[in-house]
């Protein structure tokens, strides 16, 4: 056929069609966006993470790394240059700090500490302005001057309060680093001050935490081997960018449950795509009917079917990446600050062409299967008539038969998902896939028992007399109620059973924070260490806390992040006696009580389940831990989650963290109160005892609790984000289908206006033929949603070890599928009241 | 007082340049450059208990009478009156109350409900008149019965044959006892037995329910059946028979009826 024949047919299809054609192109943009913002939202932390490490390192391969945030000697670095091999070395102290304004806004930074040795690596230090490594000011990156309210022009001259290990100092900004001078290091968290000056601040003297180190061409693991001599076990020797192999480990499980709900959305957003073609079905075969009896051929008709395909598919898909994108940079902000106690990160939305490629592609391509569909009528054997002696409306019909094979096929592809997800947990997005693909084969048996039911109904109440109409058209329009019921069935699958995992995984997260803070009535801090990391010199903090009248005890806690292999993991040390609750609810593999007396015992740890299956140990096991004073062996009393931390924790005793870690510095101070005080008055009384000059913050249990639930909770921000993108697009694409389907019924309604129905009944019918398709698909894919998300349940709980809680009765599904049902025949009786004014002689017209 | 009465009624509709326009199917219409008059200055009456036909060739503007008498079409000119009481002054309310209880409007085109039984069609106006299912079909099955078609009651409309469809229609105008009935070609897919059983049937209920009907039929023996009978051509009513000799340019709201033409054709229905 010609292009201009082609293009003359799809002119002609769009003058007739021009709503439905509209319509599906809504619903195919509205799945496109809600795929496309999904695959950004999975893809964008880890890159932009990989840009900050490399604007450090520069040309550096290799870099020696302090086991604790106290580091080593900085005369290690003079040696480190004198080895043969070693090109260059420079060194850098990192410590985390909070940096407030005059007007009280408050940030979390790394701060780091260099001098103009760095700026032999070619890298960073080449472009940062000499002021900011010379002068004792702080210089701020883009991303925190930004954060605190300070503007560029107007940074020198403003002061703010950095509060480290402790203390708290005021200091004049010196400058606010761009991306000209500090490259992608400007978008992140960070602070920059002269090495000697941060040294001074941390009561650190002569301390760094890294040298990096430029080897000489053909020189790295030669230089390697000289580092790890030197270091003695002490000290870590890694490849330079090895953070961005930390930070995807850490990122991983994340990684993993962001992975699995964006692939979920993009299977839901393909079918929904795929359904809102399924609305033109009727249409098209009917023109496919009349142009064979009319002499085409099957050729032509098919060249004609794909060009029109493409002609709906590419422009819907193109507005639905547009939107995606707005949808991913706009409306849903990407939250890092889970991460930054342990990386240092920028922000941003990075979109890869494998997003663009993926979201567009699939659209097309849904876009054609779905216009595919009719084609089936050009098959051998079959009448070029055959639609028009079919039941209802001509090439509406779908037979009893197909239903019944339809219904056996997802049958089948349940079973495959249920054998799958038992065998193979980690396998959830293709279990999860053929469960929404039986969710939408179903649909058709179930929109018929719904009918039946709801024509016995109508038989015991006869004063709703309307019911039989509205019956009789969704059983004339079968292809296209069942369209719209399966987008609903996709939207409520998808919904409940992401939805519902989100919300077991966020419950499971509220119970670990709660217990975490359950040791203590008052915990005593550096600001905004959640996870009592940083530490601090404790002095004779403890003992005042202790003297005031409200205190029953004080007890000092330790930790910190240390590396693992692969993993950057949490250790958590607590003093004997003072580790009860945080055990609660979180032990995989042994006994809390046998753990507990174990680590007051020493020499035993409890570690995550991720921790001992990659290292294939069980309680009883021993583990290797590199620490400052070199690799100790530990044995495992019990296998816990990971708290929400996802590259996994330790718990061991302080006593065992400070003969290992070789420290005394405390990261918190939880503080029992005597019976009967008052805890904010207790703590306005600590408060005033650590003074002003204190870099402390004192929060009370709950107050914590509730910021550890926040922090961690945003590692899973983009569940939260997929999640409500999916809620979104699957009410916008059920909004888009019953438009789409209300507007195509205009010819019946007039129909029935011709026999004086009135407004009002016309907008009964409709609103009992929307929630008689909704209901049927909706209650298919609540109820396959709720088996959805024990399958993903199962792989959040075995591949990324968070705390998930078991997945218990809820009243959510019923939620989600009423407010869905509301919102959408809210939004829906806008078309419908439109339809309902038609004029009855289009009836006529239609003839 | 007349059940029904047209007094100086136009319709004019604008046409496609090219084609010939479809008086009947305004809503086919194109491009727009040229008025055609449907209807063209008709006055008419139709009395309680008898029977008009108007009969004429295709696209002569029978339809577009019939719409306009169901308030399916407004008039550019002049006025329709129902027992009295003009059209133009309905609401919305009383249009389709009007349309559910007053008459009984044979398409047609039919314009059943696809995948309905013709039981089920037939009850379509009792249902949107709030009647319960089940004693909307015990008053629709009689008429279907009365039309032969009590064997193919719970056929789908696509299940039945052409005539059988009509038949199904006819009963659906004739459900709810309408006190005016307007059957637009109502015998045209029926074989000459079935339609002048049906025409009759219609005469039956004009004369024994003093109900009115106004039949647009191109089949003069159908015409010839009742009361009155007029011929329409370019948009302008003539009298055939069963009137004054000269109605005055189609204006006939005193004509008297023909007992001879009833006469001519007893025949029993089903």
């Amino acid at each position: 056929m010609r292009l201009s024949a082609l293009l003359f047919m799809y002119r002609r299809r769009l003058k007739a069609h021009h709503a439905q054609e509209l319509f599906a192109a809504i619903g195919i943009a509205t799945a496109v966006a809600l795929v496309f913002a999904a695959i950004v939202a999975e893809g964008s932390i880890s890159s932009s993470a990989g840009r900050v490490v490399h604007t450090v390192i520069g040309p550096a391969d290799l870099q020696l790394r302090a086991r604790g945030d106290e580091g080593f000697y900085e005369a290690t670095s003079a040696r480190v240059k004198q080895l043969p091999g070693v090109k260059q070395a420079a060194p850098l102290l990192e410590q985390p700090a909070t940096v407030t304004t005059s007007d009280g806004r408050q940030i979390s930074v790394e701060v780091a500490g260099t001098d103009l040795r760095l700026a032999v690596l070619d890298g960073l230090a080449e472009t940062l302005p000499i002021g900011s490594l010379s002068k004792a000011g702080i210089a701020l990156s883009q991303a925190s001057a930004q954060a605190l309210g300070i503007r560029r022009i107007a940074a020198k001259g403003a002061d703010v309060t950095l509060k480290l290990r402790g203390r708290a100092y005021r200091l004049p900004v010196s400058a606010v680093l761009g991306t000209e001078a500090a490259g992608a290091l400007a978008g992140a968290r960070v602070a920059v001050m002269p090495l000697s000056h941060l040294q001074q601040l941390a009561g650190l003297p002569g301390k760094v935490t890294r040298i990096f180190v430029q080897s000489k061409p053909g020189q790295k693991a030669a230089v390697r081997a000289e580092l790890a001599r030197l270091a003695g076990g002490h000290v870590e020797v890694a490849a330079a960018d090895a953070d961005i192999g930390l930070l995807g480990q850490a990122l991983g499980p994340s990684d993993l449950a962001s992975g699995l709900f964006a692939s979920i959305g993009a299977v839901l957003g393909f079918l929904l795509a795929f359904n809102a073609m399924l609305l033109t079905v009727t249409e098209r075969r009917r023109a496919i009917a009349d142009l064979r009896i009319a002499g085409a051929r099957r050729t032509t008709i098919a060249e004609m079917i794909l060009f029109e395909a493409l002609c709906l598919g590419i422009p819907a898909s193109l507005l639905g990446l547009g939107a995606g994108y707005l949808l991913s940079t706009g409306v849903f902000h990407q939250s890092t600050n889970y991460l930054a106690e342990a990386f240092t990160l920028s922000g941003g939305t990075l979109v890869s062409t494998r997003a663009v490629l993926l979201s567009l592609t699939g659209g097309i391509l849904a876009t054609c299967l779905a216009s595919a569909v009719p084609l089936l009528d050009l098959r051998r054997g079959r009448a070029r008539d055959a639609i028009y002696e079919e039941r209802g409306v001509p090439g509406s019909s779908l037979n009893r038969r197909l239903r019944a094979r339809l219904a056996a096929v997802a049958l089948v592809l349940v079973a495959l998902a249920s054998v799958l997800w038992v065998l193979l947990p980690a396998a959830a997005i293709p279990a999860t896939a053929l469960l929404a693909l039986a969710t939408v084969l179903a649909v058709p048996l179930v929109l018929d028992a719904v009918l039946r039911g709801a024509a016995i109904l109508g038989e015991h109440f006869q004063r709703i007399s309307i019911l039989p109409l509205a019956l009789a058209s969704l059983r004339a329009t079968t292809l296209r109620s069942l369209a719209l019921a399966a987008t609903g069935a996709v939207a409520l699958f998808g919904s409940v059973a992401l939805g519902g995992s989100r919300a077991n995984l966020l419950s499971g997260i509220d119970s670990f924070a709660h217990s975490y803070v359950a040791d203590a009535d008052i915990w005593v801090s550096t600001p905004g260490d959640n996870q009592a990391v940083n530490s601090f010199a404790p002095g004779d903090a403890a003992a005042r806390i202790a003297h005031l009248p409200a205190v029953a005890s004080v007890h000092s806690f330790q930790g910190g992040f240390s590396q693992l292999g692969s993993r950057r993991v949490w250790v958590i040390a607590r003093p004997a006696g003072t580790e009860r609750h945080v055990f609660e609810g979180q032990i995989r593999d042994g006994s809390a009580s046998v753990a507990l007396a174990r680590l007051a015992q020493g020499s035993w740890i409890a570690v995550s389940q991720q921790i001992a299956t990659e290292h294939r140990l069980g309680v009883g096991g021993t583990l290797l831990l590199s620490t400052p004073t070199g690799p100790k062996p530990f044995r495992i009393a019990a296998t816990t989650t990971n708290l929400a931390w996802p590259p996994g924790v330790i718990f061991m005793s302080s006593a065992d963290y400070s003969r290992t870690w070789a420290t005394s510095a405390t990261t918190a101070f939880g503080v029992q109160l005597r019976p009967g005080a008052s805890p904010p008055a207790a703590r306005a009384a600590i408060e005033a005892t650590l003074g002003q000059a204190s870099g402390l913050e004192v929060s009370l249990a709950a107050t914590r609790a509730t910021r550890i639930e926040a922090l961690a909770s945003e590692g899973l921000g983009q569940l939260r984000e997929i999640s409500t993108m999916l809620l979104a697009a699957a009410i916008l694409a059920m909004v888009a289908a019953l438009a789409s389907s209300i507007w195509q019924r205009r010819s019946g309604l007039a129909g029935l206006r011709l026999f004086g129905a009135t407004s009002a009944s016309l907008q009964g019918i409709l609103l009992i033929e929307a929630l008689l398709m909704l209901s049927a698909g909706c209650l298919t894919g609540a109820l396959a949603g709720i088996y959805g998300q024990v399958v993903i349940d199962a792989f959040l709980r075995h591949v990324t070890g968070f705390p998930l809680a078991s997945p218990t009765t809820s009243v959510r599904p019923l939620e989600v599928l009423l407010l869905v049902l509301a919102v959408a025949l809210t939004l829906g009786a806008i078309p419908g009241w439109l339809a309902t004014r038609v004029r009855p002689v289009l009836a006529l017209a239609d003839e | 007082m007349s059940l029904l009465e047209l007094e100086d009624v136009v319709k004019h509709y604008a046409a496609a340049r090219s084609g010939s326009p479809e008086a009947g199917h305004p809503e086919r219409l194109g491009q727009t450059s040229e008025l055609v008059r449907a209807v063209d200055g008709i006055s008419l009456a139709v009395h309680e208990g008898e029977m008009v036909a108007i009969h004429g060739p295709s696209g002569s503007g029978k339809t577009t009478l019939l719409l306009l008498t169901a308030t399916l079409l407004v008039p550019g000119r002049g006025s329709i009156r129902y027992r009295g009481r003009s059209l133009s002054s309905f609401s919305e309310a009383d249009t389709s109350a009007y349309l559910r209880h007053d008459i009984g409007f044979v398409y047609q085109s039919f314009q059943l409900m696809p995948g309905v039984t013709a039981l089920e069609n037939a009850t379509l106006k009792l249902l949107l008149d709030g009647i319960g299912p089940r004693k909307a079909r015990a008053q629709a099955r009689p008429w279907l019965e009365r039309l032969g078609m009590g064997e193919r009651l719970a056929h789908t409309s696509e299940q039945l044959s052409g005539g059988e469809r009509q038949r199904v229609a006819i009963a659906r105008a004739l459900v709810g006892d309408p006190k005016l009935i307007l059957a637009d070609e109502p015998t045209g897919n029926l074989d000459s037995r079935r339609s002048l059983q049906t025409v009759a049937l219609l005469r039956e209920i004009a004369h024994e329910q003093g109900a009115g009907v106004l039949l647009v039929t191109h089949d003069r023996e159908a015409a010839a059946l009742a009361d009155r009978d007029y011929m329409l051509r370019d948009g302008r009513l003539s009298p055939v028979r069963g009137h004054d000799a000269d109605s005055g340019g189609g204006s006939d709201a005193d004509a008297k009826t023909d007992p001879d033409a009833r006469a001519r054709h007893p025949l029993p229905v089903s």
